[in-house]
């Protein structure tokens, strides 16, 4: 791109929003820039994750819950900015999942909160926004903790404030925040023990970053396309996370790698993409150009009709959507679960299952309704609503059974007017152990009382493969091998699973079970967890061993010990 | 006034206590491989339930006719009775009210028909307070109100091996709605007011039988008590030593009824209590 037209095109952006009102429609392309950016440097907070598990990913959850914020304004012509965030905010608040996107979302509800009726965005009412937004997180956790997004929106409400002395400008102050934000990220780890043993910063704090800055190179009219932490080459576009994000309509991807007969119009080129499709990335190398888009199956030839108006292409690549999620879909669903109608007014268990087989374990056991994670294996808070709303019945309750999804459950608690009870189940086999104790016809509390109880009947072993190598709980672990946790904490590390498992059998008192299950996951052939049990078995004849196919992915296996 | 009193073979009376009050039982049919069968003191139960698991076809069970309530009752007023009192298994569990109260609409004479809401010891004891009432000599009435305050101071509980049988057999909605069990555990269930009602799960029979235990002990003080079981006897007699409990009235143990045993399968072990609410004054 030639140099002037990029500097206009840059100028232009900087000065849409020193001169014009911020108002509604400027907040929308804030909230998509927010969004890009941390899509774009999504894998850079993934990999923030202190424990070498495969779930947890903060920056999934966090792209997923504003990709839901800005599809709720995405059509919407509204100008008032209070409005425009009131939506932003509901948004967040439905597609909140994992509990970094739900405490995103308390922040977006303060930050809505604080802008309650304003036309358009100044100084004072951002400043005052951010306080609002610090309260609302920090009033959202029961156990607030040092080091985490709570900090980091405490430290960006306090410079804000502090900036209103010397100015008024909305973005002036947008700078100091940004700039605020990235060094109260780079000190969590002084606040938060786990964070300096691994050597990570925090995620969720990482991510907010990453969203606010965002819109500050969006103002700036700065790339949003490659990751902050190199110009992304070429090869390195990343593709493979749109598929997780396929709106209405969208039904075929296609990319297209062209030279460009005229410097490309950058702004130009992407408003008539914008026209055509949606999941717009254009990224550049050696004068070459990839583009990437998402468009209906009718328009699936029309990026390749503009393109080849603009130059001349080298490479084009369509894939059929819909026809890849139904393999996905195929791949993981197989036979639908069947889930037994309960009786009007009686007591609904929704239990959140990450796997086929263990879904059909809890249908069998009389829940009312399952709730699937997808791929991150945490489901928003309008998941869980839709997956209780429409029962015959106002007496709920809700096994998140995994610790990432309690904030989310406890969200959609407060959003219904329906009576429901989460039970803080963090493993399948306590959520399990609590559904044990329904009794359907039974008080709702009581039930509940019953059911907290039950969480301690059993306890949980994870097997899976560590995603980094970290030293942590005395223990140290290479990436790519095979961990063990027990009830959560990390207990055992080793290069295959034969190995692990025999760690399992010299460190866990087996004397106090009697009956041990084993849930394989979709990695794990029948045989090999056949082979485990066995092993159990001969070396602790007193226990019996019961071998379920769980199907759930990351995990090989979760073992539950009565 | 001379009360007879009539039940039917889900009481699940020892035929020592029938004798000893005069009491006229009638005989539950079950239908096993197309041959009915009366549920009689000939019958045996325990080898009922051990080809229980066997049997090609479900069992099913069925009421005595009409026509055979409909002569006891004649019977029985012929011979110098003046008033029946009749009590049965829950209406909603079995056809047995209906018929007795088909049969008593075509008999001249004072037939009371009572609903017990119950079945096995839980219908059991409300006939032996009857019967106690009669002795004393008690009217009518009186034995009624005390049927009726009674119904709310019993526990029916069991534990089964599996909801396999239930399920099977049709008889429990939600258990019909149930898929089939994919871990192992054991049902708890309870009689409420005449239903079969789900209680939970237990992983296994040795913390299902603590469980039982646990709440036969957290009864308020008992006035009859019995450990019911579908061909478990050696289970059942080891769990009422373990209980050691004091009562002023001989505990009973049971294999109990065809007409619940085909529905629930062997292996099953509960308990029947009569317990007092609150002191009487």
């Amino acid at each position: 791109m030639e140099i002037d037209s990029q500097q206009t095109y840059i100028k232009r952006r900087q000065d849409r929003f020193r001169t014009a009102p911020i108002d509604g429609q400027a907040l929308k392309s804030l909230i998509a820039a927010g969004l890009t950016w941390l899509r774009t440097n999504q894998e850079i907070v993934n990999s923030l994750n202190v424990y070498p598990v495969p779930d947890g990913d903060t920056g999934i959850n966090m792209v997923l819950t504003m990709q839901a914020a800005y599809d709720e304004i995405a059509e919407s012509p509204e100008h008032n900015f209070g409005e425009m965030i009131r939506l932003v905010a509901h948004g967040a608040l439905m597609g909140a999942r994992g509990n970094s996107g739900v405490i995103l979302s308390q922040i977006w509800r303060g930050l809505a909160r604080g802008t309650d009726g304003i036309e358009s965005l100044d100084g004072p009412a951002l400043a005052h926004a951010f306080s609002i937004a610090r309260d609302t997180a920090y009033k959202g956790v029961v156990r607030p903790v040092e080091g985490t997004i709570l900090t980091v929106a405490k430290d960006i409400a306090r410079v804000a404030e502090a900036a209103l002395a010397e100015t008024e400008d909305p973005i002036t102050i947008l700078e100091r925040v940004v700039q605020e934000a990235n060094q109260s990220v780079e000190r969590t780890p002084d606040l938060l023990d786990v964070l300096k043993k691994a050597g990570v910063v925090d995620a969720g704090g990482k991510g907010l970053y990453f969203i606010l800055e965002g819109m500050l190179r969006y103002i700036n009219g700065q790339p949003l396309d490659s990751p902050a932490a190199s110009i992304q080459p070429l090869s390195k576009m990343m593709l493979d996370d749109t598929l997780q994000t396929i709106e209405e309509g969208q039904d075929y991807e296609v990319v297209v790698d062209f030279r460009p007969h005229h410097p490309l119009n950058l702004e130009d080129f992407y408003s008539h993409l914008e026209k055509i499709g949606t999941s717009i990335q254009v990224g550049e190398g050696e004068g070459l150009y990839r583009m990437h888009i998402h468009v209906e199956t009718g328009k699936r030839y029309e990026p390749i009709d503009y393109t080849m108006s603009l130059g001349t292409i080298t490479k084009v690549h369509i894939e059929n959507l819909l026809a890849q999620m139904e393999e996905i879909e195929r791949k993981t669903n197989g036979i639908p679960v069947k889930i037994s109608p309960i009786e009007p007014g009686q007591i609904a268990v929704i239990a959140v299952s990450p796997g086929r087989g263990i879904s059909q374990v809890f249908a069998s056991l009389g829940v009312a309704g399952i709730v699937e994670g997808g791929q991150t294996m945490n489901p928003s808070t309008e998941d869980l609503l839709e997956s209780f709303e429409g029962l015959p019945t106002d007496k709920v309750i809700l096994l998140p059974n995994n610790k990432n999804i309690i904030m989310a459950a406890n969200n959609a608690a407060e959003l219904t007017v329906k009576d429901v009870a989460v039970i803080p189940s963090q493993t399948i086999p306590q959520g399990l152990a609590a559904m044990f104790r329904l009794v359907p016809h039974g008080d709702l509390d009581q039930v509940a009382a019953e059911m907290n109880a039950a969480l301690d009947d059993v306890d949980t072993a994870e097997i899976t493969t560590a995603i980094r190598s970290v030293e942590i709980d005395g223990v140290s672990v290479q990436e790519g091998e095979t961990i063990l946790l027990f009830n959560g904490k990390l207990m055992a590390s080793a290069n295959t699973l034969e190995e692990t498992c025999a760690s399992m059998m010299e460190k866990l008192d087996f004397e106090k079970y009697e009956l041990i299950t084993l849930f394989f996951g979709d990695e794990v052939d029948n045989h090999v967890a056949n082979q485990i049990a066995d092993c159990i078995r001969v070396s602790q004849p007193h226990l019996e061993v019961e071998v379920q196919d769980g199907g759930q992915p990351h995990y090989q296996f979760i073992i539950s010990f009565e | 006034m001379r009360i007879a009193l009539v039940t039917d073979s889900t009481c699940d009376i020892p035929h020592e206590l029938v004798s000893a009050y005069n009491i006229h039982v009638v005989p539950n049919i079950l239908i096993i491989d197309g041959k009915s069968i009366e549920d009689d003191e000939h019958f045996s139960r325990q080898d009922f339930y051990k080809q229980l698991p066997q049997l090609h076809s479900f069992p099913t069970t069925s009421t005595a006719s009409v026509g055979t309530y409909q002569k006891l009752y004649e019977q029985i007023l012929i011979s110098g009775y003046d008033q029946i009192l009749s009590i049965h298994c829950s209406s909603k569990l079995s056809a047995i009210y209906s018929a007795a109260t088909t049969a008593a609409n075509s008999v001249q004479g004072q037939i009371e028909i009572v609903d017990s809401r119950q079945i096995s010891l839980g219908l059991g004891f409300q006939v032996l307070e009857a019967a106690d009432a009669i002795l004393k000599g008690l009217p009518l009435d009186a034995i009624l109100g005390l049927l009726g305050k009674m119904r709310k101071e019993l526990h029916v509980i069991a534990m089964l091996d599996t909801l396999e049988y239930v399920r099977r057999s049709g008889r429990v909605s939600w258990a019909r709605a149930r898929l089939g069990a994919i871990l192992n555990y054991k049902p708890f269930l309870e009689v409420i007011d005449g239903d079969v009602l789900s209680l939970g799960e237990v992983r296994t029979r040795k913390k299902g039988i603590a469980r039982l235990m646990e709440m036969v002990r957290s009864e308020p003080s008992l006035i009859r008590f019995g450990v019911l079981h579908t061909d478990a006897e050696d289970d059942a007699r080891l769990m009422l030593d373990n209980l050691g409990l004091e009562l002023p009235t001989e505990p009973l143990v049971v294999n109990v009824t065809t007409a619940i045993g085909a529905h629930v399968g062997p292996n099953g072990l509960g308990f029947a209590s009569y317990y007092q609410a609150e002191l009487e004054p």
